[in-house]
């Protein structure tokens, strides 16, 4: 398409792009999704499915970037469904949860509060802690932690 | 096991035991929270839930969660939201302050970190993410708080005796920021409860009953001492914070007649409410969780 000098012509070509990656995006964690069931044992997702998680996970990070939809509501989504599948081990609810929310959103074009709250319906649908990561403990992988890293890293006392 | 000769038992006309009356629970702040902390006391709460045909809560317990839960995620969210700001200054910034609810700030950083946080060392960007990313994620849930006390943990919310204003007032965010969680009651502007009328009826034998409880309790001589207030100056008005520290007594006071059971951490201020006012306490612990 050719740019011209009008700005809402501009940002309307903005858009149009931003929804292609959207969608793009979209279209990728789907099919990443479908991969998984294989990996399943009982109703967790195994070690081997690691790869399908760590794909999924930077997916959502590339989508956190996408310039999409009404002012942060892509970003909201984004950290919304990320305090659910980070650091989780992942079963079946967390996948359904992240079919429920790409397959709606791929299909419908406006992304705005309403999507976020629409993301917090599928979760709780699907038996999710909406509060995970924020008031709610979340029950993780690992455990992280700040640690101050001091400038000159000599130790401070010497051992004999 | 009766022999031939003696006649057949006949059973008794009328039952042996009443018919069981509804249980009614009245859930405290703290309960309230705990079912929210962890996963581990979750399930223990509603295990011992399930036992109860009603779970109730109050105004004034709603308003001491905003003061506390959903104040101190506006607080985090606030800092976060400054220009520049970085996840690990405005931690550090935050849990420098002495507060009464520092833990729980603690509490809520620590999740967020669990959730964002990866294994590489924090850059200047990526600690900018990070307080971007806590920063929307409060901004979906402190709105989602409210509404889960309010209108999804229990049966009912009891409003009815004291009609506190600010219990019915949810969070909202203008263009940037929450705006006030708990604005300052004033009478004629923003207050039409009827607290102070419900203080002046049932506070002078409350206070009496109490007494020999005030000792053992800063909670209840603080809540005594604000029934003092209103009944020695019938010009007294209260706002919030008053409110706050007659917490239990008032909470008590709205369920009065319709809970039939107590469930607290707080044994010592419960325990002689109860007593008091007709409650069967229930004693919440997690005995099973270590301290350091």
């Amino acid at each position: 398409m050719m740019q011209n000098g009008n700005p809402s012509m501009n940002n309307l070509h903005q858009d149009v792009a931003a929804h292609q990656v959207f969608l793009q995006l979209c279209d990728g964690l789907v099919e990443e999704l479908g991969k998984i069931d294989a990996f399943f044992i009982d109703d967790e997702v195994s070690d081997e499915g690691t790869e399908v998680v760590a794909e999924v996970e930077a997916i959502l990070e590339e989508l956190y970037d996408c310039p999409y939809g009404q002012g942060e509501s892509l970003k909201r989504v984004v950290v919304a469904v990320q305090s659910q599948v980070n650091n989780a081990r992942w079963d079946r609810r967390h996948v359904e949860f992240l079919r429920d929310v790409f397959c709606f959103l791929r299909v419908h074009y406006l992304l705005d509060e309403t999507s976020v709250k629409t993301c917090y319906d599928f979760m709780r649908a699907r038996g999710l802690d909406s509060f995970r990561g924020t008031i709610s403990e979340p029950r993780v992988v690992k455990r992280y932690r700040i640690q101050e890293v001091v400038e000159d890293d000599k130790p401070l006392t010497t051992t004999p | 096991m009766t022999s031939p000769s003696q006649p057949p038992h006949n059973p008794p006309s009328v039952p042996d035991t009443a018919p069981q009356l509804p249980r009614r629970a009245l859930l405290d702040t703290t309960v309230q929270l705990d079912r929210q902390k962890t996963e581990a006391r979750r399930q223990k709460l509603e295990s011992i839930l399930a036992e109860f045909d009603w779970k109730f809560s109050t105004g004034i317990s709603l308003v001491e969660f905003k003061a506390t839960v959903i104040q101190e995620c506006i607080t985090i969210h606030n800092q976060l939201r400054r220009t520049g700001a970085r996840f690990t200054r405005a931690r550090d910034a935050l849990l420098e302050k002495k507060g009464r609810q520092i833990s729980l700030r603690a509490h809520i950083f620590n999740n967020l970190l669990h959730v964002f946080a990866s294994s590489f060392d924090i850059s200047e960007e990526t600690d900018s993410r990070l307080a971007e990313k806590a920063r929307l994620l409060l901004e979906n849930i402190i709105p989602q708080l409210y509404d889960w006390f309010a209108k999804e943990s229990v049966d009912t919310v009891l409003n009815d005796r004291i009609a506190c204003d600010r219990a019915n007032e949810p969070p909202r965010k203008k263009r940037a920021a929450f705006e006030i969680n708990l604005p300052e009651c004033k009478r004629g502007t923003n207050k039409n409860c009827h607290v102070e009328r419900v203080i002046r009826q049932a506070g002078p034998q409350l206070t009496i009953l109490l007494e020999p409880h005030i000792t053992h309790s800063d909670q209840l001589r603080n809540a005594v001492d604000t029934f003092r207030k209103v009944l020695e100056n019938t010009k007294t008005e209260l706002s919030h914070g008053d409110c706050r520290r007659a917490g239990d007594c008032l909470i008590a006071l709205e369920a009065e007649g319709k809970a039939t059971h107590v469930l607290s951490s707080n044994a010592r201020e419960w325990k002689p409410l109860s007593d008091v006012l007709g409650f069967e306490f229930v004693q919440i612990a997690f005995p099973e969780e270590k301290t350091v």
